[in-house]
């Protein structure tokens, strides 16, 4: 991180641009009152970390993120809001793909660690681009070879027997999938194939709570992609799967099949673009950013114990 | 999260429940005006009952000195009820485990009686088919004497208390009534003989299981063959029924109660964010002067002590201190420094606006106000739109176009509720962008008019009958409850006004409330002084 590190702060409350701004002062602070004026910014600069409020008139935060992430895909993304209704934390998740949720109001120590580490990404992943003149082709989301099976592997973990077969009949011809009704099972089946790309959780889980376990596989695995999929109706949880477990998707029951599908393929994709460009791998950075491997744990329960000391410890949001 | 599907189910219930208390009332009413059982559309059992008792007072000879008068369109006026009577009357059957009842026979035509030969036959026949109809009728009908002894007791009435006829008859009454209560009983009984009390109401009685029951009673007074005055009483078992009615009363509580949750859910997640944005830049400026605050004492600590060290100590410790000083200078006069008159008046500019919320919400709930009381229609909307205003945010126009008014007797708490209700509609149903709704008040002779027009997407006709009816809802499922303007329309009604609705799909809605400045029908009756002045009156009714 560096003082040249270009932030933009978008909301509609001039007051809280102003005090943001004051917090920052080390950086090259840029602000917005709208969505369409903080979409010119992003045109015209290279914003390492926007922060964006949900609430705003014309285009809510989240529009306004999905627009910034095809504008400056680089750019990490934290949305920053008064109120957490369900919808809004899945949203930003899902179509946002947000580095961090943060609630208002914040703390400003974890807000100043969280955007100084988010700028860190940041920088990496502009290097690594930069590096990489040849950009890799983005693989598209056309499937024409929909029947040549992949070398990736999916792993689904439920406790409806039923479900998991359904899972296992509707991927199968393209995936090797493996299913499991146990999440301390599945954690132990995860090294022993390295294939795995992505791991698809139901909330209710024996033995252990699905957002617990795919925390647990995404602090031991950083590369595995990981979906939580859900009947509840938690933003708390939502929330805590964002800026603790940096799920990739939250999925909300009932879904249609072609949800479920389109979220794999693309759960792939980002796989595989977390192995051509590691900066884009969140979790990944964030482990070498705050601590240096201490995932010495064995047991899913042991990781979860020593997750839920760091959880409270924590420094950033 | 609430489980609307299941609360929408049992709240359907519960107003099936309404619908037959409703019922019930109007059948109390109609008794109160003299009218047992009322005469509605199939007027079965009106015509039955008033024809059952007069031609049984005719056959036993017996001049009635009160028989129930033939019953004329209903002086109650009220509107037919949910359900209707003949549905009511099978449910009613139903309950009591009764054969369906035999069609009415109309009496014989006088000109029947009076053809000569056929009379003693006539008289027979009429007889028997008085017979049929008391015994098939679902009303209890017993004649008592002066000495509270059964003299007659028809099946129904028998099968009421559990009873066979013969158990009955030739019996002091006082056998279905509680065995405390026999004295007061019998002194009615006296009374009404006597021409001074009528029994006409509900009552508790005793079944032969010794189950409570309540009942709905009507009686005539009638002089015997013997030339003594007897009873005749009509019974009808409403046990079940005024069961239900506790629980419908119970129910709508409820009903009511969901639906303020689901406004109230509604506007805690504008009102966090409302409060949560000036917080949020309130604390973090706080929290930015504080650290502020610590380097300027770090300084003015050092300042002192420079000058103990001008004082007694060497150039070079001065000297040292001096840059110190000039050091920890610099690190205060940052952008926070430059900053801080304006953090500071933009902190408190954001305590203002809490503070404004928090009294605009106290202003809407009217919490520390009287429930009845004459109202500001106009303040009333203001503070409800202030209330609403984060709705507004996404640009949508509001109009406001206020007249004086007088002021209206009225809760004013479920007036907000009304009004917030049809803002947020009318939110709902305009663009965020080029909405546009206006809101007028007036006055016209003793009415006060309130007026929520929007530019909306409209109702269209098939909906437009239904949006009062409660469930009915447009929106997803945990979007709203479909009560709102159900209760809406409850609150003006009861206010003694009205709430009307004309919409045209695609160019918008409007609602029209008219008050009586009276506020008609709102008093509430227990606030008559109904209650002793005394929290623990010796002097209880």
């Amino acid at each position: 991180m560096s003082s040249q590190s270009k932030l933009l702060f978008v909301d509609d409350e001039p007051l809280i641009l102003q005090s943001l701004s004051v917090l920052f002062e080390e950086y090259t602070v840029f602000t917005a009152e709208s969505g369409a004026s903080a979409l010119e910014i992003l045109k015209q600069h290279a914003i390492d970390v926007v922060i964006s409020d949900q609430r705003m008139p014309q285009m809510s935060g989240i529009d306004f993120l999905r627009f910034a992430k095809e504008i400056s895909p680089n750019t990490i993304r934290i949305l920053m809001t008064g109120y957490a209704d369900l919808q809004a934390v899945v949203d930003s998740v899902n179509v946002g793909e947000i580095f961090r949720y943060v609630n208002k109001p914040w703390n400003a120590e974890k807000l100043k660690e969280t955007v100084r580490f988010a700028c860190t990404v940041a920088e990496q992943r502009r290097a690594m681009t930069a590096a990489k003149t040849m950009s890799p082709a983005v693989p598209s989301l056309q499937f024409s070879q929909a029947d040549e099976k992949s070398e990736y592997e999916l792993l689904f973990v439920d406790s409806n027997p039923k479900h998991l077969e359904q899972f296992k009949s509707f991927f199968e011809p393209k995936y090797k999938t493996h299913i499991t009704t146990s999440p301390v099972e599945a954690f132990d089946l995860i090294p022993k194939r390295i294939n795995i790309a992505v791991v698809v959780a139901d909330s209710t889980l024996p033995e252990i709570e699905g957002s617990d376990f795919l925390i647990a596989v995404k602090d031991k695995y950083p590369s595995v992609v990981t979906v939580l999929m859900t009947g509840s109706q938690d933003a708390k949880q939502a929330i805590r799967m964002i800026n603790e477990g940096s799920v990739y998707r939250y999925l909300v029951k009932p879904f249609p099949r072609e949800s479920l599908r389109l979220t794999i393929e693309s759960a792939i994709i980002n796989f595989k673009l977390s192995k051509q460009n590691p900066a884009t791998n969140l979790k990944a950075m964030e482990k070498s950013f705050f601590r240096s491997g201490d995932s010495s744990a064995r047991s899913v329960e042991e990781l979860l114990r020593t997750l839920r000391g760091a959880a409270s410890a924590r420094t950033t949001y | 999260m609430l489980d609307y599907k299941k609360i929408k189910k049992s709240l359907k219930k519960a107003l099936k429940s309404i619908e037959q208390m409703e019922l019930l009332e109007e059948l109390m009413r109609a008794q109160q005006t003299g009218q047992l059982p009322p005469n509605l559309s199939p007027r079965m059992l009106a015509s039955e009952f008033s024809m059952a008792t007069q031609q049984f007072i005719q056959q036993l000879q017996l001049p009635a000195s009160s028989a129930p008068t033939q019953s004329q369109p209903t002086a109650t006026n009220g509107e037919p009820p949910p359900m209707g009577y003949d549905e009511w009357l099978k449910k009613l059957q139903m309950r009591q485990g009764g054969q369906p009842i035999a069609p009415v026979t109309p009496s014989p035509s006088p000109a029947a009686i009076s053809s000569g030969a056929g009379v003693d036959e006539a008289v027979r026949q009429s007889e028997a088919r008085l017979r049929a109809i008391i015994d098939a009728t679902p009303l209890g009908i017993c004649i008592t004497n002066e000495h509270y002894i059964l003299e007659y007791v028809n099946k129904a009435y028998a099968e009421i208390y559990g009873y066979h006829p013969s158990e009955l008859i030739g019996q002091p009454f006082t056998k279905i009534v509680q065995p405390e209560k026999e004295a007061f009983w019998k002194d009615l009984h006296d009374k009404y003989l006597a021409g001074y009390k009528e029994i006409r109401g509900e009552w508790n009685t005793v079944h032969k299981s010794g189950k409570l029951l309540t009942i709905l009673a009507d009686a005539a007074r009638i002089i015997g063959t013997d030339g003594k005055p007897k009873k005749v009483t009509f019974v009808m078992d409403v046990t079940e029924l005024s069961h239900l009615r506790e629980e419908s009363r119970q129910n709508e509580v409820m009903m009511m109660q969901t639906e303020k949750m689901s406004s109230l859910g509604q506007m805690v997640a504008g009102l966090a964010h409302e409060m949560n944005t000036p917080l949020g830049f309130v604390k973090n400026n706080m929290e930015m002067l504080e650290t502020k605050n610590k380097e300027m004492k770090e300084l003015l600590a050092l300042y002192e002590k420079l000058r103990s060290q001008i004082m007694y100590g060497s150039p070079n410790d001065v000297a040292m201190l001096l840059s110190q000083i000039d050091n920890a200078a610099q690190k205060v006069k940052n952008r926070v420094w430059q900053e801080s008159d304006n953090l500071f008046r933009s902190s408190v500019e954001g305590i203002d606006r809490i503070q404004d919320l928090v009294i605009n919400l106290k202003n809407f709930s009217r919490l520390d106000e009287a429930d009845f009381k004459p109202t500001d229609i106009n303040e009333n909307i203001e503070s409800t739109l202030k209330i609403a205003g984060h709705l507004f945010k996404g640009g949508i126009q509001v109009i406001k176009e206020f007249s004086p008014v007088p002021l209206v007797q009225a809760f004013p708490a479920q007036m907000n509720q009304v009004f917030l209700n049809l803002i947020t509609n009318a939110v709902h149903a305009v663009d965020e962008r080029s909405g546009r709704i206006t809101i007028r008040t007036m006055a016209q002779g003793n009415q006060v008019i309130v007026k929520v027009i929007d530019n909306g997407k409209g109702i269209p006709p098939e909906n437009l009958k239904k949006i009062f009816d409660p469930f009915f809802t447009t929106k997803p499922v945990g979007q709203g409850t479909g009560l709102g303007l159900s209760i809406a329309y409850k609150i003006i009604e009861k206010h003694g006004g009205k709430i009307e609705v004309q919409s045209q799909v695609g160019r918008g809605t409007e609602f029209t409330i008219t008050l009586p400045v009276s506020g008609v029908g709102a008093t509430p009756s227990v606030k008559q002084s109904a209650h002793s002045p005394f929290a623990d009156s010796p002097f209880a009714e």
